[in-house]
């Protein structure tokens, strides 16, 4: 669905046809971003039901928002901030719900990674950590926000989100620098993974 | 801005964690595909809704008084000024509304003239339901604004009988306000605007 043309279209060009009333420019603006905002979801959301929902609601929003967007950012940073606003919302709502890691906090047990991009590795690692310290650490050091913005969103102190982001950027140093070391070395193996730098 | 480098870990080894966050958040590329039921979902809420939602609301009820005092005026500008036409002497009127008090001077939908909106620069803001500032941090959010906007004003609002929140944001232009009115439970999911105008500073 759509016009022939679209994929010419900017993203401030679709937004401005979506705002002049184009039926169909805002769902092309989703559909053309939607892996990237849908990622931010699945990062700042205890789990893919959540992350669907906050997605949803926040394309809802920026649906009917979209007169004020005042066009000072890029848009697809005005969608991104929208999600994670969104998402942040939801876990600041929901705090009192139980949360496990994704995966066991000993990231480097014995899993086999290929080597694969950077992106995707930052991406897997991230997924690896409690859904408080993945969203602290996407809003700060993703999204930009300051650490009072982000104490304000989550509801929490900001020494809590320092406390997070710390906490995750030392898990994710470790994790990454382990898949960096396979990628570089080309005789390590999955019996045989390289020795973790710790500290 | 504070952004929590405390660390004990190498500086170098925290840099590049957080160079590769940055990355990954402007790396559309590498991202995964979304599960077909995930944009169906999404696709199929956004065509329930009307086409550029904020611009087709029903006019409220303050607004078709609005309206119909506008349209009276001038209908009544046109009978005096057709009767003026018939008559052969210059006709003197006595001073009545100028044109100025006849046209509604309010930004549309906000129920305020631009006077009253503007003195809310010089008062302390009453955020009323949006009091929190997380809430109202989230508010904006929702709105498209960026983390820390200056909220310039704000006060409660009646809408046509549905209590809101008035908040006056700054403007591209120096010379002008963003004027917002949203509703009391606004949140960066759901911000519930009603009315968005910009107002001229005198």
């Amino acid at each position: 669905m759509g016009t022939f043309g679209d994929q010419d279209r900017t993203d401030s060009e679709l937004l401005a046809a979506h705002v002049a009333g184009e039926q169909y420019a805002f769902e092309e603006l989703f559909r053309r971003h939607q892996r990237q905002l849908y990622r931010l979801a699945q990062l700042t959301s205890r789990n893919p039901d959540d992350a669907a929902d906050a997605l949803q609601d926040a394309m809802l929003s920026a649906h009917r928002t979209a007169p004020a967007f005042r066009h000072d950012a890029a848009v697809s940073s005005w969608l991104y901030r929208i999600v994670v606003n969104a998402c942040l919302d939801r876990l600041r709502r929901n705090k009192t719900r139980p949360t496990t890691a994704l995966l066991d906090d000993a990231c480097h047990s014995g899993d086999p990674m290929p080597r694969v991009d950077t992106a995707i590795m930052v991406e897997r690692a991230l997924m690896r950590l409690p859904v408080e310290q993945r969203a602290a650490v996407v809003a700060v050091d993703m999204q930009g926000y300051s650490v009072a913005e982000t104490a304000r969103m989550l509801g929490v102190a900001e020494g809590t989100v320092k406390s997070r982001c710390s906490r995750a950027r030392r898990k994710l140093a470790e994790t990454l620098h382990y898949f960096a070391m396979e990628g570089t070395v080309a005789t390590s193996s999955p019996s045989n993974p390289p020795v973790m730098e710790t500290g | 801005m504070d952004n929590g480098t405390e660390d004990d870990l190498d500086p170098a080894v925290v840099e590049r964690v957080r160079r590769d966050l940055a990355g990954l958040g402007a790396d559309e590329a590498s991202a995964a595909d979304v599960p077909a039921e995930v944009t169906a979902r999404v696709v199929n809420a956004l065509r329930a809704e009307p086409a550029h939602t904020v611009g087709l609301q029903p006019l409220r009820r303050l607004q078709v008084i609005g309206l119909v005092v506008g349209l009276g005026a001038v209908a009544a500008a046109v009978v005096v000024g057709a009767a003026m036409l018939g008559r052969p002497d210059v006709p003197t009127f006595p001073v009545g509304p100028t044109a100025e008090k006849l046209t509604v001077e309010r930004p549309a939908g906000i129920p305020l003239p631009d006077a009253q909106i503007l003195e809310l620069l010089a008062q302390d803001p009453d955020y009323g339901a949006l009091a929190d500032p997380q809430r109202r941090g989230s508010c904006l959010g929702g709105l498209g604004y960026p983390p820390g906007t200056a909220v310039l004003g704000a006060r409660p609002l009646d809408m046509g009988g549905q209590p809101a929140v008035l908040m006056l944001l700054p403007a591209q232009s120096s010379d002008d306000v963003v004027a917002v009115v949203v509703e009391p439970g606004c949140n960066g999911a759901h911000t519930g605007l009603l009315a968005k105008s910009s107002v001229t500073r005198t």
